[in-house]
């Protein structure tokens, strides 16, 4: 080990992101004064191609053996500057961050007081930095399989591309059909092409795929291992099934209309939701409009209401669910195919058009005479045989009274019900509206929190079929990496044992959740097994001696660190 | 006069919950006391009395220790573990004569930006209340 | 069995030397480890295999120099090895169940003979009486079956001896049972029907007073207990720890005699608190002065979260504190508060797992949700 710390500390601008709040030279300057700094900076952009050169080139010039980027988080570009590092000859582990973005440029306006405690985040992560001792690089294996769960188009699209790259592939599907709610719709915008012509050669594929194995009525009970080696349980099948990644395209649940009473679903036949108006659509072009009488009558008038339980915050629902305002101007226009003679009118809040080919689909329908009226319906009563819509016109501002014979409630995605087991069952963090959570919303939308488990479709929020399946092929080309690679980085921060301090009480082997320490028969000391150990420190936390450490967070860096922050 | 008080607070986080939802905190732009300063562990379970300790007894006004809810951590059961040592370390430091109000253990998810802010700005509330910790005047400890 | 170990000419402790050497002559055992005399006069534990030698064993010597649960490991933890009786008070029996579950020694091949204790000096103070020609085995003996347990005049007990309120033997193989005997007549002991075969002893009832006698001395003992507890809860509220240990040295003196401290080598004297020059110059600038040897409260106050709930009380810490503090009745009533918590008896029984290394999910659920 180098007996001097010779640290370099380079302080990011983040453009102004930083920038604007913390006064970087300041903090560079301060930097420099620490015990152990050879060279402080500050740059514009640390992560970009002359920011990282800088450090290579201060590593050699001033034979650095440690680096300090103080920038966002090391959740965003650890890797980076790890791996900048390591360009420049410096073990990768003698690099570290202090996260001044997140956790204070971005959460403090007083310039001074966020100037301050950037100082001392950038103090605490230089005491850590001085204690640093390399560690190696190490590697598993991977099991070159993967497996998906959920079988719409989401999951059937990245099984296809899995095994099209030539790995077998499990598909777990809950129900008795491939398909999921796609196999319920009717036609598909913006084409208006037949959802059979769609989903059956898909379907198809995936069924006769050599590589894919279809398993239906069943589910996911258990899911072990890591990235690389998961050992995944479903009912019915005997042996864990063995994977190096999983997907997770579970899709969504439609919004119950029941639970805005004053809509009157399920209490008056003639509204109904936009799911069971898909179904009515296909039996109309199946076998004549008649299909769309209510109460034996064919609709003279009928009313579509946007938003029903999207947009809406009281409901938990805050979101837009992105698909209605198409789905019911394809919806709208195939009613005025099919009821010539019928008025239709759409009831919306605004009108979203951006996918591919949208906006000109919805200029479509206005031109076959779907009227569109900027209004919120507050309640529908009954009058007769036909329903009226109470409620405002928002360009107006003022209340009206329509009435209908047939109104369409166009209903929001939502979570599905039961999300949260299969987020406990993965670990797998879910946003604040329930969806599964991917680790950043711009840059790596389909990774998870959990290495080595992808998202695809609509499990991860609303969208239609062009950008589920677009989600599901960047899913399934994540995914291929680790099995394309056949080796995944494996922890290298793990613990490890002083057999001198050791005193063999097998605490550490009690509270290892991975059965990673082992008490050795002859020496009755712990040794830990490098494979199995995840790093996670419960044994050093119980050793009392700290005979073992878990590595890159020792005692002495620890509390140097929170020393440090003292001054 | 003497300036106006304003407690230090150190925070140990498990990085795959509590520290992640720190940083949705700042992504969000959710704003907060400057008094907390964090430090990353893996997990909850990994945090040792004595990292609760030694800022206490150097003076600091209060330490925080977040992790994933119950059911959550990313090694199955950190949080499960530290919640029994962070009991015993409170019920010990009260017994001797500290002020254990001063220690906090939350779950806190990757997802809740918003409580991770709102438990910075109630600590930093409650330990302005209470004042400084006494320990920063003492040296013979 | 219940049986009683018969005493000739009003001499218990030739009879318990007599029962040791059975032991040994029996096969029960290989080996003993039992407090002998030495030449000099004081005593130690010695692992003894020729049954001559058991003539300067003392089972019931009034002193504790150390706790004997220690030796146990040594001489236990690891094989191979024969087997192996140990004479143990209660307080060591308690620290010999919570080593084993530190697997610091081990129950396998070990005969356990537990004795009720009557009381024990620190060593100086038995080094003079015995100087003094006053250590009397006999009256010291002759408490048990009152329980009015007494020094000798002008000198007192141990601390953690006024204020054990477990004196009795539970859990040992073999149990000497003392109190409420006429140990001039006969030991009371409790042992398996097989042992009592094998030694050829056939039931014998005593005169059942034990459990009035132990209810009277638990009671009274108790009582001084809680009043001591009371005076150091209240100085810790006071002054707080660094108030009450503000005369320590940190010799280590407490960790090192502790039965419970069983670490190689204690993190305080490890590299993690080796410090640089530059950081004691730090300290000593941030609050204008600081403590020589550094970190001396975060010593104790770690050795509390390592083990307190595993302390049994014997007391061995204060005994061995040179500076006189009241450790143990720190230890202790800062103990009792914790275990409580976790409704943890250390010493009850091997089985109970220690309470740092096991939890259950559905527990303390309030906490961290507020
Ligand atoms: C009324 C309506 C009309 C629409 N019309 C259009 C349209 O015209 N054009 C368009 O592009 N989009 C349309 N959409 C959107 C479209 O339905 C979605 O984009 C698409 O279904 C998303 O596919 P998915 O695979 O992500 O999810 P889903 O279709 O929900 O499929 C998920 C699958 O996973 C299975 N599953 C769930 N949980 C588990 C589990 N734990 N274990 C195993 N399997 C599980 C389910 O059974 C299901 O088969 C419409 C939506 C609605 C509500
Ligand atoms: S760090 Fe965690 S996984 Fe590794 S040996 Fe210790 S307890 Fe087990
Ligand atoms: S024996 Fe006494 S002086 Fe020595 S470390 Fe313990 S309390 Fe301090
Ligand atoms: S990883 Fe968050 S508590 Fe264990």
């Amino acid at each position: 080990m180098d007996p001097q710390p010779r640290i370099g500390v380079y302080i990011c601008h983040c453009g102004v992101n930083i920038a604007a709040t913390v006064d970087v030279k300041a903090v560079a300057e301060f930097a420099a004064t620490l015990p152990g700094v050879t060279v402080a900076r500050d740059y514009l952009y640390m992560c970009s191609d002359p920011g990282q050169r800088l450090i290579q080139e201060d590593i050699k010039a001033h034979n650095l053996n440690r680096v300090v980027v103080a920038s966002c988080s090391p959740r965003m570009h650890e890797p980076t500057f790890r791996g900048a590092g390591e360009q420049a000859g410096l073990n990768p582990y003698l690099v570290e961050m202090a996260n001044i973005r997140e956790q204070c440029a971005w959460v403090h306006s007083d310039r001074g007081l966020a100037t301050d405690k950037a100082k001392w985040l950038v103090a605490s992560v230089v005491a850590k930095a001085a204690r640093l001792e390399p560690l190696e690089a190490r590697e598993v294996g991977v099991t070159p399989e993967a497996l998906v769960i959920g079988g719409g188009v989401a999951g059937m699209t990245a099984a296809l591309d899995i095994a099209e790259a030539g790995f077998p592939v499990y598909l777990v599907e809950r129900s008795d059909h491939l398909g999921g709610r796609v196999a319920d719709l009717n036609r598909i915008f913006p084409t208006l092409e037949r959802v059979a012509d769609l989903l059956g050669p898909l379907t198809e594929r995936v069924q006769s795929h050599p590589n894919i194995t279809v398993l239906l009525n069943t589910e996911v009970t258990q899911v072990e291992g890591y990235v690389g080696n998961f050992e995944v349980t479903v009912r019915g099948v005997e042996e864990p099934l063995g994977v190096g990644a999983l997907v997770i395209a579970t899709g969504y649940d439609v919004f119950n209309p029941r639970r805005k009473p004053e809509l009157g679903y399920g209490q008056y036949p003639n509204v109904i939701t936009s799911l069971e108006m898909e179904h009515r659509l296909a039996a109309a072009e199946e076998s004549g409009p008649e299909v769309l009488a209510v109460n034996g009558r064919l609709p003279k008038k009928v009313a579509f209401i946007q938003c029903v339980g999207s947009r809406d915050v009281q409901l938990g629902h805050p979101y837009c669910s992105r698909v209605c305002c198409m789905y019911t101007a394809k919806q709208s226009r195939l009613v005025r195919e099919l009821l010539p003679e019928a008025e239709v009118t759409v009831f919306y809040m605004d009108v979203r058009t951006f996918a591919k080919g949208a906006e000109e689909f919805y200029d479509e329908a206005r031109k076959k005479r779907v009227l569109y009226r900027r209004g919120m319906v507050s309640e529908i009563y009954r009058r007769g045989e036909r329903v009226i819509l109470a409620g405002e016109d928002t360009l107006l501002g003022r209340p009206f009274d329509f009435e209908a014979d047939l109104v369409v409630l166009a209903v929001g995605m939502e979570p599905r019900a039961d999300a949260a087991e299969l987020s406990s069952l993965l670990k797998l963090p879910r946003s604040s509206d329930g969806f599964f959570l991917e680790i950043h919303p711009k840059m790596r939308p389909v990774d998870t929190a959990v290495d080595g488990v992808f998202l695809a479709g609509c499990c991860q929020g609303p969208k239609d079929i062009p950008d589920t399946i677009a989600q599901a092929k960047a899913a399934a080309s994540s995914a291929l990496i680790p099995l394309l690679r056949g080796t995944v980085p494996a922890e290298s921060a793990t613990a490890v044992v002083d057999v001198e301090m050791c005193a063999g009480c097998g605490m550490c082997v009690e509270v290892c959740p991975y059965g990673a320490a082992d008490l050795d028969a002859l020496w009755n000391v712990s040794r830990i097994n490098p494979v199995l150990c995840k790093g996670c420190g419960a044994c050093a936390a119980t050793c009392p001696s700290k005979a073992i450490r878990l590595q890159h967070f020792t005692p002495d860096q620890v509390l140097a660190q929170v020393d440090a922050l003292l001054g | 006069m003497a300036e106006k008080f304003e407690p230090k607070i150190v925070a140990f986080l498990c990085n795959w919950c509590t520290y992640t939802g720190a940083d949705l905190a700042g992504t969000s732009r959710i704003q907060y006391p400057p008094n907390v300063r964090i430090i990353r562990l893996m997990c909850s379970g990994s945090v040792d009395p004595t990292y609760v300790l030694k800022p206490l007894l150097d003076g600091v006004d209060g330490v925080l220790v977040g992790g994933c809810h119950p059911g959550d951590c990313h090694y199955q059961s950190g949080n499960y573990k530290a919640r029994r040592r962070i009991i015993a370390l409170k019920e010990i430091i009260k017994n001797a004569g500290f002020d254990e109000e001063r220690v906090w253990l939350r779950w806190i998810s990757a997802s809740e930006g918003q409580r991770f802010a709102e438990t910075v700005t109630k600590m930093t509330e409650f330990l302005r209340e209470k004042g400084p910790n006494p320990m920063r005047q003492k040296w013979a400890v | 069995m219940r049986t009683v170990i018969p005493v000739e000419n009003g001499d218990a402790l030739a009879a318990a030397r007599g029962f040791l050497r059975q032991l040994l002559e029996a096969g029960v055992v290989e080996a003993l480890l039992v407090p002998m005399e030495t030449p000099s006069g004081t005593i130690t534990p010695a692992l003894v295999t020729d049954p001559d030698l058991l003539a300067a064993a003392n089972p019931f010597a009034p002193v504790m120099g150390l706790n004997a649960a220690r030796v146990v490991g040594h001489v236990s933890v690891r094989e191979p090895r024969g087997k192996i009786g140990a004479v143990l008070r209660s307080c060591e029996l308690r620290a010999l169940v919570e080593l084993v579950k530190l697997r610091q020694a081990s129950l396998d091949d070990l005969v356990t003979i537990g004795v009720d204790c009557l009381g024990t000096y620190d060593v100086p103070v038995y080094v003079e009486l015995h100087g003094q020609g006053q250590v009397d085995m006999a009256a010291y003996l002759a408490t048990a079956q009152s329980g009015d347990l007494s020094p000798v005049e002008g000198y007192a007990f141990r601390d953690a001896c006024e204020m054990c309120e477990k004196p009795q033997v539970e859990n040992a193989d073999i149990a000497l049972e003392l109190f409420g005997a006429d140990l001039g007549a006969g030991i009371p002991i409790t042992l398996s029907d097989e042992l009592a075969e094998q030694l050829g002893f056939a039931p014998q009832e005593g005169d059942g007073r034990r459990a009035e006698v132990v209810e009277k001395v638990v009671a009274a003992r108790t009582q001084v207990r809680d009043e001591r507890f009371g005076d150091i809860r209240q100085r810790l509220d006071e002054e707080g720890i660094e108030g009450v240990f503000a005369a320590c040295v940190r010799c280590h003196n407490c960790m090192t005699v502790c039965p419970i401290c069983y670490c190689k080598t204690c993190l305080f004297k490890s590299p993690v608190f080796d410090h640089e020059p530059a950081q004691y110059m730090n300290w000593a600038r941030r609050k204008g002065a600081t403590r020589l040897p550094a970190d001396t409260m975060l010593f104790h106050l770690t050795r509390l979260n390592h083990m307190v709930l595993s302390c049994i009380g014997c007391g061995m810490c204060t005994s061995a504190c040179p500076t006189n503090l009241p450790v143990g009745r720190v230890f202790r009533a800062i103990g009792q508060q914790v275990q409580a918590v976790f409704e943890y008896v250390p010493g009850r029984d091997v089985e109970e797992p220690l309470p740092l290394v096991t939890f259950r999910e559905d527990e303390w659920m309030e906490v961290g949700e507020e």
